[in-house]
């Protein structure tokens, strides 16, 4: 039957993708100039050393140790912590979400502490984390679980409650059971809110775990930005800067691409 | 009629405080055609969600073979007026949804069978949201097609087709209601495809609805268009809607 037409799916194919980029690093490289010839210029862009100190000092800190660790440990370390914490913090807030979203006497149980929790910032948990787990890193974790598991939750929550009662209709007008519709209708339908709770989260997250380091630890990106600070080494302080802006950038990336590859079929 | 498959006593629905069925009786055969016609929003994808157990009635009641229908089934299969696919399931993935006790040889074949039926072949692949409007409507015929339920619900099943594609989808349609033994309930809006397919037309009131007219098709298939009879019928079950649409 050739009436239905031409049978074949046209590709898509994205040249403005490249113009975006170069548009990008020519914006990069023109604020570098910028920082370059201010710090020359302006009495107050002095206080913080130029490009051309920063960046070999960043490079230098990847075989030079800052401390007891070269970079990459550092942000091993702290990405570490990141990953317990936010996992921990997923697992939970997604049970907790779809448990909320779907049952009404859930959502009436855990609803409220989600609420409360949620706009606690993770480091005023600092005190309870060393009363509870002292200094170490169990006391991160913590922090970290306590500062995103409940925006994960909310936002699982919001895609689990709005599931279309149609689309569980019809699963069973197919003969799915509870079970399989839980799976196959419930849980799919829940994934894009879920990723922009996790995107959210993880941002929280690797916010969280450098200022936990500024106040307390021995190793990790926030650890460098506040060890600079305290012997005066602003050099230091900017590498830690750079160091967390690109690290974070690169984690937000990841989450952005596991997303894509996960949901094919709901990109625009 | 041959022996009753579906019946329906009296059902009464109302939304928000507004009636929407008031007391619609109906009965459909074993394999019989039967189509529903009325005017816009009276209520006929109401109808098929109670005739089928997705929702339950305020008044009244639905039976199948007898026994009471109080919940959706596979043997009672829908074909929906927004088709309600699975967009996170590609075309295969959708008509197989409902084939999963068969094993996956018999479900790929048979899924594959009314894929190309329904002239989706090379989309298998395809997500929902790659599809027109038409394509998605034909997927959701398809995979209920292929779960050969015992009653099939279509409830504008071919609104989003161009002419010669509603054309073909009709014909299919009847080849597979005359071999199946299947039954068939229709709700359209296109007086002449319901003629071409019924062995019976039932006319709604606007909301609130019942049942005002029945139209029984003693035409031999395959029916022509152009001949006397046809065109005399279509006639005169448009002059009924007209005056039921006028109050
Ligand atoms: N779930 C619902 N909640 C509230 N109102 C509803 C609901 N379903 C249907 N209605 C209302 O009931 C009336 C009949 O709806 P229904 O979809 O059954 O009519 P229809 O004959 O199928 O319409 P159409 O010709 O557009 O297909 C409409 O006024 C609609 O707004
Ligand atoms: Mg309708």
């Amino acid at each position: 039957m050739k009436l239905f037409g031409q049978n074949s799916l046209s590709p898509v194919i994205g040249k403005a993708r490249y113009a975006d980029f170069s548009c990008a690093a020519v914006s990069i490289c023109l604020f570098l100039l910028f920082w370059q010839f201010s710090s020359a210029l302006f009495p107050r862009a002095r206080l913080i050393p130029p490009p051309t100190t920063v960046i070999p000092a960043f490079i230098r800190s990847f075989y030079e140790p800052i401390g007891s660790e070269t970079m990459p440990g550092h942000i091993f370390r702290s990405l570490y912590r990141v990953f317990l914490g936010f996992s921990l913090a997923s697992v939970t807030g997604v049970t907790l979400g779809i448990l909320s979203g779907r049952n009404r006497l859930a959502n009436a149980i855990i609803n409220p502490f989600i609420e409360i929790l949620r706009p606690i910032p993770g480091i005023a948990w600092i005190p309870i984390a060393i009363l509870w787990f002292g200094t170490g890193e169990n006391g991160k974790v913590f922090i970290l679980f306590i500062a995103s598991f409940t925006i994960i939750a909310a936002n699982t929550h919001d895609g689990a409650r709005h599931v279309d009662p149609e689309l569980v209709g019809a699963a069973r007008m197919m003969g799915a059971s509870s079970t399989r519709i839980f799976f196959t209708v419930v849980l799919p339908c829940c994934v894009p809110q879920v990723f922009t709770g996790l995107q959210i989260g993880l941002t929280i997250n690797f916010m969280t775990v450098v200022a936990a380091e500024m106040i307390r630890s021995r190793s990790g990106l926030g650890w460098v930005v506040s060890t600079g600070n305290d012997s005066g080494n602003m050099t230091q302080v900017m590498v830690g800067l750079v160091a967390i802006g690109i690290i974070g950038f690169a984690l937000s990336s990841l989450l952005r691409l596991a997303e894509k590859r996960l949901l094919i079929w709901n990109a625009n | 009629m041959e022996r009753e498959l579906i019946c329906c006593n009296g059902l009464t629905k109302s939304y928000a405080g507004r009636r929407v069925l008031d007391g619609v009786s109906l009965r459909l055969g074993q394999n019989e055609f039967v189509s529903v016609l009325g005017p816009g929003k009276c209520g006929k994808t109401t109808l098929i969600k109670l005739l089928s157990g997705l929702e339950r009635p305020d008044a009244g009641e639905v039976f199948m073979d007898g026994a009471a229908v109080s919940s959706p089934s596979p043997k009672r299969g829908v074909v929906y007026q927004n088709t309600l696919l699975f967009n996170w399931l590609t075309v295969l993935g959708n008509v197989r949804y409902p084939l999963r006790k068969l094993g996956r040889q018999e479900s790929l074949s048979r899924a594959m069978k009314y894929i190309e039926l329904m002239g989706l072949k090379g989309f298998e692949k395809a997500y929902p949201r790659q599809l027109s409007g038409g394509m998605k409507q034909r997927c959701g015929i398809a995979r209920i097609y292929a779960m050969k339920p015992r009653v099939i619900f279509m409830d504008e099943p071919f609104s989003q087709l161009d002419a010669q594609t509603r054309y073909l989808m009709q014909l299919e349609l009847e080849k597979i209601f005359l071999g199946e033994g299947q039954s068939v309930l229709f709700v359209s809006n296109n007086i002449e495809e319901a003629v071409y397919l019924s062995d019976r037309i039932v006319v709604l009131s606007p909301s609130p609805s019942r049942v005002v007219k029945e139209f029984r098709l003693d035409l031999p298939r395959p029916r022509n268009y152009l001949s006397p009879e046809f065109v005399r019928i279509r006639a005169e079950i448009e002059r009924c809607l007209s005056e039921v649409c006028d109050g």
